[in-house]
């Protein structure tokens, strides 16, 4: 008896937009997206047989830069004021405040926001990276190479398929049925009888 | 490097430029550094072939009358397999693999509205989000963690269980600290509430 295959959902990236909070996760045949709604999680998925585009790009994020950079500058404001204005205690407290923000908003600057994208057959998913650039790029080689090998799965299959529908003497392009033949176009249903049709005869006398 | 055109008022699948969203002809995008259109944005882009797997379905007509058991939605078509739960014969077009089960239509949207055929559902309660929300509420407002911080803490293992299960690899962490917070925020509004009614009985006294 053979183990279970276990879908292991490995986390990849995450991200906080303004209003929405996703996560990306890579499982065996694709890649998850969580949209994080309040307290439900909204999942959608990309397979790697229907990847047709994978992107890499670099952006500031300018919701990120224009954050930190207000309440940086406002805090550096409140603490070049209280400096001048004789409560240097003050100052050191604002000057912490304004620390964090400051540091996140020149490292923005500096690294950038790598972000990949996978743009499957409905939907795309956009993973961004901080600051771990090895390992942005080490998740595009490792996305291409899944869906390389799961598209390469999949022509094998169909060409061993055709192959073996060929032997048996059975051409592969008459068994895949016309367009409309699946689900025929239904005949509009009418209470009148056609007008071409005889007129019914009278029923015979008791 | 490709500088792809703007994309042509087409049906089906349209490139869209990862920097402005605005729709890009997928057709002219090869693998290399890229510019967008609109935005003059530069990515880097590869090309994957994704390949739509044909469905192949054998005519009653011309599968002979030894091999022709009809589908029972498309009474046209072979069938080719049997619906895992309900049993009925059906066709390639009805056959949907799912979790591991061959399922006609009519089952997997039933098992899909039941919500137990994992692979189905959409819709997730996200329970680590709940634990931490009740455990801040029961800091905030201490009374009513007697209520909140329990249902924090069975929120909290319910949300481990549907991690194990799912075999998730990030957010344990967060749940243990939140359980842990609820539990201490319960024992102390326990601890409060007995101080209060020792002295309100003392008082009465």
């Amino acid at each position: 008896m053979t183990a279970p295959v276990r879908n292991r959902r490995l986390l990849i990236g995450s991200a906080n937009r303004i209003g929405t909070r996703e996560r990306f996760y890579l499982v065996a045949d694709g890649i998850e997206i969580d949209e994080i709604d309040h307290y439900e999680i909204n999942r959608r998925r990309i397979f790697f047989d229907e990847i047709r585009f994978v992107t890499y790009h670099r952006r500031f994020g300018v919701p990120f830069l224009a954050f930190t950079g207000l309440f940086a500058g406002a805090f550096l404001v409140a603490t070049m004021a209280m400096g001048f204005g004789g409560s240097p205690e003050a100052a050191v407290f604002t000057g912490i405040l304004a620390a964090p923000f400051l540091v996140s908003f020149v490292l923005r600057l500096i690294y950038r926001l790598d972000v990949i994208t996978v743009h499957g057959k409905r939907i795309r998913a956009q993973i961004p990276f901080g600051i771990k650039k090895r390992q942005a790029r080490q998740l595009l080689a490792e996305i291409t190479n899944r869906t390389r090998q799961a598209q390469r799965k999949i022509a094998a299959e169909i060409a061993a398929e055709t192959k073996s529908l060929t032997a048996a003497g059975i051409p592969a392009g008459v068994l895949s049925p016309p367009e409309d033949f699946a689900h025929p176009p239904e005949a509009p249903e009418s209470e009148e009888p056609p007008a071409n049709l005889p007129a019914a005869a009278p029923l015979p006398p008791e | 490097m490709s500088s792809p055109a703007e994309a042509p008022p087409v049906p089906g699948f349209v490139f869209s430029c990862p920097h402005c969203g605005r729709p890009l002809d997928g057709e002219r995008v090869q693998t290399g550094l890229c510019s967008c259109v609109h935005c003059q944005g530069f990515f880097e882009a590869i090309r994957l072939s994704p390949i739509q797997r044909p469905i192949r379905v054998m005519q009653v007509a011309q599968a002979g009358p030894e091999g022709a058991t009809a589908c029972a939605n498309h009474e046209h078509n072979v069938s080719t397999g049997n619906c895992g739960r309900c049993g009925v014969f059906m066709c390639n077009l009805c056959k949907i693999e799912s979790d591991g089960m061959v399922l006609c239509p009519a089952c997997f949207d039933r098992l899909t509205a039941d919500g137990t055929l994992p692979g189905g559902r959409n819709k997730i309660r996200d329970y680590a989000g709940i634990t931490s929300g009740l455990t801040i509420l029961s800091f905030l407002f201490w009374p009513i963690a007697i209520v909140s911080g329990p249902a924090a803490i069975f929120y909290g293992f319910r949300g481990l269980r549907k991690k194990k299960e799912s075999d998730e690899n990030d957010g344990r962490f967060g749940i243990w600290c939140s359980m842990i917070l609820a539990a201490a925020v319960t024992t102390g509004a326990i601890f409060l509430f007995g101080l209060i009614f020792a002295g309100f009985s003392k008082a009465i006294k």
